[in-house]
């Protein structure tokens, strides 16, 4: 009977290793430590929107950079706050209500290469557009699980032709949309194994080489699908799912939220458990972090990042501190 | 004999003052009582301070808000990350359960911990916003 018992205990665990390796169950980051060396970030400064006329931020996580370089927040008194690069605000638009121009919890923010500007209602389940300066522009999307539909919209990403992606929290997906909204393809599928699997993504960006990078949140990874929508790459110690504990700098993420690139290829990601930013080379090797020295340790923070064209600053929202992180980031020295 | 008759009327008296004094105070605490239960439950609402361990992703927050809205006679959510706390208010003639509120948190992807119902304070009415 003990032998029965030790044999059936080896079976399972010969099992487990075997869907470990084949399932794909993650990779260990690699670490080139001369690269982490000369790269990294330094708080420049921090933003609290205090000359905001709706009062100073609160609860901030969406944020992107329009080309013009001007940054744009949503946040929890449920509208969008646009900053001047120096950190100003120019002007901010929306509040509570179902009509046009109106929110009841404006999560993901983006924008397009003309400068329009896209916002994902995490409860109404759909996408507005706006001008550069705020003017109601269009809407698309309604709630359900079907192409088109949405069940809580997070991040959002615009490509240079102006098809846009959103990651879709509930349905466990991206989906790519044309420029007016219409459905093109899904992206990834629920599940928790394997490369294209998701869980909870809630982030979503480009590459410069229109590779499209998803942070599969509750995955404990960052996956890279190419322009077709096939996945090819995922980072991140992704056996950790099934123990979730706070991962140590070079181990893994903790609840990814969102990643960005840099023009130059460098990959930023708001690792929110862990309450910091990862630099990783384009193909996804660690090349540095910097922690939120003062983070609040109940609340996962940063939730979503943003790039400068040039590359050299990254924005990051902390939600649990109302305020938007601008960092200066050192490049790598040979570029990646 | 007489002794015992004297005695037994001012028992009698200090009786019935004291049995006064105490129907006058149980009077005075009965209307306070009334009107400090009219300045705390004139909304009519109730609400259930829901715990929701592990709570602290704001994308998980807001789901469970999310779900908690649509719940038959919700007026209001309010998420405390840092708190790992729900507070649902409902409006004065809804009949919400337990069930619906731990199915809701589990349609979120979370599990309801305990359920703590109170009444609405006065003027305790949402601006609205994300919290």
């Amino acid at each position: 009977m003990p032998f029965r018992r030790i044999g059936l205990i080896g079976i399972v665990l010969a099992t487990l290793v075997l869907v470990a390796v084949f399932a794909r169950w993650g990779t260990r980051w690699t670490v080139p430590q001369a690269l982490a060396a000369t790269a990294g970030y330094t708080l420049r400064t921090s933003w609290t929107g205090a000359d905001a006329r709706g009062g100073p931020l609160q609860g901030p996580i969406g944020i992107a950079v329009a080309p013009s370089g001007d940054v744009y927040v949503t946040d929890a008194v449920l509208r969008v706050v646009q900053f001047s690069p120096d950190g100003r605000v120019r002007r901010e638009w929306g509040h509570e209500g179902q009509g046009r121009g109106e929110f009841s919890n404006p999560v993901g923010i983006a924008v397009g290469p003309n400068g329009t500007v896209y916002v994902s209602d995490y409860e109404q389940d759909r996408i507005q557009t706006f001008s550069p300066t705020g003017e109601f522009l269009m809407e698309f999307g309604t709630s359900g699980s079907g192409p088109g539909q949405f069940r809580s919209p997070a991040g959002l990403a615009v490509d240079r032709d102006g098809s846009i992606y959103v990651a879709d929290f509930y349905n466990h997906r991206v989906q790519k949309l044309t420029a007016n909204g219409a459905f093109v393809q899904a992206i990834g599928r629920a599940g928790r194994l394997g490369l294209g699997a998701l869980h909870y993504p809630t982030g979503v960006a480009l590459t410069r080489e229109r590779e499209i990078l998803v942070a599969d949140a509750y995955n404990y990874q960052v996956q890279w699908f190419d322009a077709s929508g096939d996945a090819i790459r995922q980072v991140g110690y992704h056996l950790f799912w099934l123990w979730p504990r706070p991962l140590s700098s070079t181990a893994g993420f903790a609840v990814p939220t969102d990643a960005g690139a840099s023009p130059n290829g460098v990959i930023h990601v708001a690792d929110s458990a862990n309450h910091r930013v990862v630099m990783l080379s384009a193909r996804g090797a660690y090349v540095a972090d910097w922690r939120i020295p003062d983070a609040n340790p109940d609340i996962y923070s940063p939730e979503h990042v943003a790039i400068s064209p040039d590359g050299s600053t990254v924005y990051a929202t902390d939600l649990a501190a109302n305020r938007v992180l601008v960092l200066n980031v050192r490049m790598p020295d040979d570029g990646r | 004999m007489r002794m015992r008759t004297k005695f037994r009327r001012t028992d009698h008296l200090i009786v019935m003052r004291v049995t006064r004094i105490l129907t006058i105070a149980a009077l005075v605490l009965v209307a306070g009582g009334l009107r400090t239960q009219a300045q705390t439950q004139s909304t009519g609402a109730r609400e259930a301070v829901v715990t929701v361990k592990g709570m602290q992703c704001p994308f998980c927050a807001y789901g469970i808000k999310k779900h908690l809205a649509k719940i038959p006679g919700v007026r209001k959510v309010e998420v405390d990350l840092g708190k790992n706390q729900a507070i649902v208010e409902f409006a004065p003639d809804a009949k919400p359960t337990d069930e619906q509120i731990q199915r809701a948190v589990h349609d979120a992807g979370f599990t309801a911990g305990k359920i703590e119902w109170r009444s609405t304070p006065k003027g305790s009415g949402g601006t609205g916003g994300r919290q």
